[in-house]
This record gives C-alpha cells, sequence and structure tokens, in this order.
C-alpha cells in the first residue's frame, strides 16, 4: 500500500506538475501579488495612520491627480525622460564602439574584454559611492585631472547643472559592460565569409559597419535597447546613493520620488501612484519603440 | 612584409585596448588606491595616486567597527536567497522543459514578465504585506521578496539548460527502475551541474547588491547587508573616505572573484537570459 503511494508520487507525471508550483507560488506572492496590490493601494488613502487599519478610504485617482498637479513633476519628469535618454544613448553607443574593437583579432583580446565586465557585477548602490568619491568637488580624483588641463574644478554633485551628468557619467559607466557583452553575442553570430567578403570588395570599415554587421545585428540592438530602457528607467540605487536626488530636485527621478513619498514622507498613495505611473510610461514607450522601430520583424525578445 | 604589417597592427590595437582598459577600470583602482591611504593623504590635495604606503588598518578598524557584521548579514540573505531560487527553479525549470502543452507558454510569459518588473514598483506593497506578516525587520522579508524576483530568471534559464538534455537519458533511467524523481536528481541534475552553477553565482551576485528592499524592510543595523551598512556608514563618517573606500573593497570583492572565477560561463548564462 505504502509502496504503490509511493511510487504513483514518484512515477506520475503529476510529479512534473507538482514542480511547478513552488517557484509560481512564489513569484505570484512575492512579484505579482504585489504588483496588484500596488494599483489598489495607488487608490486609496495611505499615510501613516491608515497604513496598519484596514479601512483605508477609497479615494478614487486623488493620489494621481496630487502627484501630477504637484509642482515638481514637470521637472521630475524631464529628469527621468534626460537621465533615461543619454544613458541609453551613450551606454549603447560605447558598448556597441568596444564590441567592435574587442572582436578584432589581438593578443589576449578575451580575457581583456572579461576584464572590463567588473564594473558590471559591482553593486549599483556601492557604485553610487564609487563615483561620488571621484566626483568630489574638493579633493575628488576627477577635478584634480581638471586642474591638470586647465579646466579648473567642477562642482559636479553640489550644483544643479552639474549633478545630472554626474550620474548620468557613472550609470553609463555601470551599463556599458552589459551593452558590450550583447551586442558582442550578435557579432559572434556574424559568419566570417560575410567579412572576408567585403575585405574583397574594398569596403571600408564604416560602410562595412552600416551596410553589413548593423543590419545582421539588428535583432541584437532592438532587444538590447529594450532592455536598456527598462533597466535605466527603474533605476534608483545609484542615484540615491549619490545624490539623494538632490541637490533640490535635480537628480529626483520617479524611482527615487516614489521611494521619497513612501519612506521619508510616508505618504504611501502618492509613492504607489507613482510607481504605477513609472509602469505606465514604460509600457507606453515599450508599445511606441516596437511599433516604430521593430515593426513586425520577428524573432526580437 | 605584410606579415610583419599585420603584426603590427596587431600590437597596436592590444596597447590600444590596455588604454580603454586602464581608462574605464580607473575607478576601480581608485578604490582600492584610497582605501590604503591614511586620512591625512586621502584628504591632501593634490591627491597622490599610489599611496605612500599601505595602510591596512583602514581593513581591520573598519572589519572590526561594522563591516564585519554587515558582510556576514549580505552572507545570510545572499545564500539563503540563492540556495530557495536554485532549489524552486530546478523544479519548474524541469518541469517547464517536459510538460508539452499549450498553456506552458503562458506561465513561460509570466516568468519573463517577471523580470522585467521594477523593484520600486513592489517594495511599498511588500512593506505592507511583511508588516502585517509580523515580517519587518527579520532576514525572511529580505531574503522571499528577492527570491520572488530572482526567480523568474533562474526558471527561465534553466529551463534552456534542461531543454538541451535529451529525454532519452532519463528514460533510460526510468527503464533500469529509476522512479521519475529519482531520475531527476541522479541522471538530469548532474549533466546540468554547470547550468545550476551559473544561475547559482548570478543569483548569489543579484542578492548580494540588494539595496531597495533592504533599507526598507531592515531598519535594525545588526541586521542590514553591506550595501546599506556603507549608506549608512557614509552618512556617519562622510569625511574619512579611505574607511569608506576599504568598506567598498571588501563589499566588491566577493563579487568581482566569483565573476572572475566563472566569466565565460555567467556571460553566457546572462545573455541567454536577457534574450529568451
Amino acid at each position: 500500500m505504502f509502496t504503490n503511494l509511493k511510487s504513483l508520487i514518484c512515477n506520475s507525471k503529476l510529479t512534473l506538475y507538482l514542480f511547478l508550483l513552488p517557484a509560481i507560488m512564489m513569484v505570484m506572492v512575492f512579484a505579482i501579488y504585489p504588483l496588484l496590490y500596488n494599483f489598489s493601494l495607488s487608490v486609496h488613502e495611505v499615510t501613516s495612520s491608515t497604513l496598519l487599519s484596514e479601512d483605508r478610504p477609497f479615494v478614487g485617482l486623488n493620489n494621481y491627480k496630487e502627484v501630477i498637479l504637484e509642482p515638481d513633476f514637470i521637472e521630475i519628469l524631464r529628469n527621468t525622460l534626460v537621465f533615461s535618454i543619454f544613458s541609453v544613448l551613450f551606454q549603447f553607443l560605447f558598448g556597441l564602439a568596444f564590441a567592435l574593437f574587442f572582436h578584432q583579432e589581438f593578443p589576449l583580446h578575451k580575457p581583456l574584454r572579461g576584464l572590463l565586465l567588473i564594473g558590471w557585477v559591482i553593486p549599483p548602490a556601492v557604485i553610487g559611492t564609487i563615483w561620488r568619491w571621484l566626483f568630489n568637488c574638493d579633493i575628488g580624483v576627477i577635478n584634480y585631472f581638471l586642474n591638470m588641463i586647465g579646466i579648473g574644478s567642477v562642482g559636479w554633485l553640489v550644483t544643479q547643472t552639474f549633478a545630472m551628468s554626474s550620474v548620468l557619467v557613472a550609470n553609463i559607466w555601470f551599463a556599458i559592460p552589459f551593452n558590450m557583452i550583447l551586442m558582442t553575442s550578435g557579432l559572434v553570430s556574424i559568419p566570417n565569409s560575410i567579412h572576408d567578403a567585403a575585405a574583397i570588395d574594398g569596403t571600408t570599415f564604416f560602410q562595412k559597419l552600416w551596410h553589413i554587421i548593423i543590419p545582421m545585428i539588428k535583432p541584437n540592438i532592438y532587444a538590447t535597447i529594450i532592455l536598456d530602457i527598462i533597466y535605466t528607467f527603474r533605476s534608483f540605487p545609484l542615484i540615491w546613493n549619490m545624490t539623494k536626488g538632490g541637490p533640490v530636485n535635480a537628480t529626483t527621478v520617479l524611482p527615487v520620488w516614489s521611494y521619497i513619498q513612501s519612506f521619508n514622507f510616508f505618504n504611501f498613495g502618492a509613492g504607489t501612484a507613482i510607481a504605477v505611473i513609472i509602469l505606465l510610461l514604460l509600457l507606453i514607450i515599450s508599445i511606441i519603440y516596437i511599433k516604430f522601430f521593430v515593426g513586425k520583424e520577428e524573432g526580437v525578445l | 612584409m605584410l606579415k610583419k604589417f599585420k603584426s603590427r597592427k596587431k600590437f597596436m590595437l592590444f596597447i590600444i585596448a590596455l588604454v580603454i582598459i586602464a581608462i574605464y577600470l580607473f575607478p576601480v583602482f581608485w578604490v582600492i588606491s584610497t582605501s590604503f591611504k591614511s586620512l591625512n593623504e586621502t584628504m591632501s590635495w593634490p591627491p597622490s595616486l599610489i599611496p605612500s604606503q599601505l595602510r591596512w588598518q583602514n581593513y581591520t578598524e573598519v572589519l572590526e567597527s561594522r563591516a564585519f557584521m554587515h558582510l556576514k548579514n549580505s552572507l545570510i540573505i545572499g545564500v539563503s536567497v540563492t540556495v530557495l531560487t536554485v532549489f524552486f527553479a530546478m523544479l519548474t525549470g524541469y518541469a517547464l522543459s517536459r510538460i508539452k502543452k499549450k498553456w506552458i507558454n503562458w506561465l513561460i510569459l509570466l516568468f519573463l514578465v517577471g523580470q522585467m518588473l521594477p523593484q520600486i514598483l513592489m517594495v511599498t506593497p511588500l512593506f505592507m504585506i511583511f508588516d502585517k506578516m509580523g515580517l519587518l525587520n527579520t532576514y525572511w522579508a529580505v531574503i522571499l521578496g528577492k527570491t520572488g524576483i530572482a526567480l523568474p530568471l533562474a526558471v527561465v534559464f534553466l529551463r534552456t539548460t534542461f531543454l538541451s538534455i535529451p529525454e532519452s537519458l532519463e528514460e533510460a533511467a526510468w527503464i533500469d527502475g529509476c522512479s521519475r524523481m529519482g531520475a531527476f536528481f541522479r541522471v538530469v541534475m548532474p549533466v546540468a551541474k554547470t547550468g545550476i552553477l551559473i544561475i547559482a553565482a548570478i543569483t548569489f551576485m543579484f542578492a548580494w547588491g540588494d539595496f531597495i528592499y533592504s533599507i526598507s524592510f531592515l531598519s535594525e543595523m545588526s541586521m542590514q547587508p553591506a550595501t546599506v551598512g556603507l549608506y549608512t556608514f557614509i552618512g556617519a563618517k562622510i569625511t574619512k573616505w579611505n574607511k569608506v573606500m576599504a568598506f567598498t573593497n571588501v563589499i566588491i570583492l566577493p563579487v568581482i572573484i566569483i565573476f572572475i572565477t566563472l566569466q565565460d560561463k555567467i556571460i553566457k548564462g546572462w545573455t541567454s537570459g536577457s534574450f529568451k
């Protein structure tokens, strides 16, 4: 009897279906449910006083209205777009350039490329701290180099004008290796015979890049850029560790704002409403991007 | 003649590569350099590129005062998330690779979408959920939350690994009298060993670097992992950059070592997980 039961559990297809459960449950409870709960919170009044009580008044879209009518909203939205657009643009271009460079044959090109990836395994929170030190305006090493070439010291993190450039540099530095690797995996897929044929035709490097390489790695480019957008748009720890969104609001992007509302002001309604806005913007941008650039090409993502 | 030119070109490329790497990795060099300086040397202007002497006390002092405690917390969180994630992802990834039904694609989609979710979207609701469960200020809050978002990548990745293992291998084991579960643990797992190791390394690095969940769910300093420890450490010792950099270095060293050891495999794993 017991052995029968055991063999039933161990041998039947049922085992396979049971295997599905743990991960699905974990993702449902700790990722999907919070996501939905976030929507619900964003249409209720949730402050520190109503945080623990069950009857939180339903306020419809009031939290959204409050957030959007906030005088800082436009500036923060603009910061988010500036941060995302410049990040994605430069990390992609540098990533592609590095991938092309290290794809050439020369001694040790693979291990050397591997060294570049170190920037990518450092936690973003720690990267924020490292660059905060590099950009220190009194004794930072970047200002030292700038003084050496006669530019003089710049108030990187303390002036509203330069703070955004500083966090951009740090974020681009962090994301270059990721882009380089995704582009490299595209480059490896181009057969050598194509390079040889191009070499015989006497094409220049840029002709080859534009007419042969880029069209061939198009699917990789599309996928890389959409991942870049998603990762950049949700960036929080790096900025938080570098500037906390300051000075004033100069580097406050939507995720930073959402966090401040929830955990500094205990205005959880506003915090969750901003989080939903992040998700909606991300969806809209992705859809527009896929529609305009990727079109009907298949095999992407 | 041509051959000489070619090798000369290669030599030039090699030199350029070294320059690129020197510039790119300068921030890491600067962390190490600062971490060995005395406070006087750290604050001096112009800064010295190489410390006049190696001051190891920065490390011992930082480790003894706080860093050791925070690193221990990071290790507890990192290992727990890795064990849970890899174990669950193994089972589910395997099932997803062997069940041949149409609806299975919906599940795969669930995990693909799960990979993209911003943590900032989940942090407030999870804070309230854990508050209700009485799990705030316990490691469990961070471990469970982090496992929930680490799982999707691990599942998708291990599914691909298991797909590459022929089913005939297990079927042979069944015929030999092995149960399905026995076959999974005794035949399939050993073959998938490398894949499991890679995803374990990736998950560990991911959990090691957690910041948002830890800073939100753990207000007790003695429980906070190193990333949060560093953050509050700077708040307290803003001018002692030599100590801050020593702390920074002990946080990043373990992940750099893991990465360099498993480099090629990790790259393959990460890119395949991102593309699927």
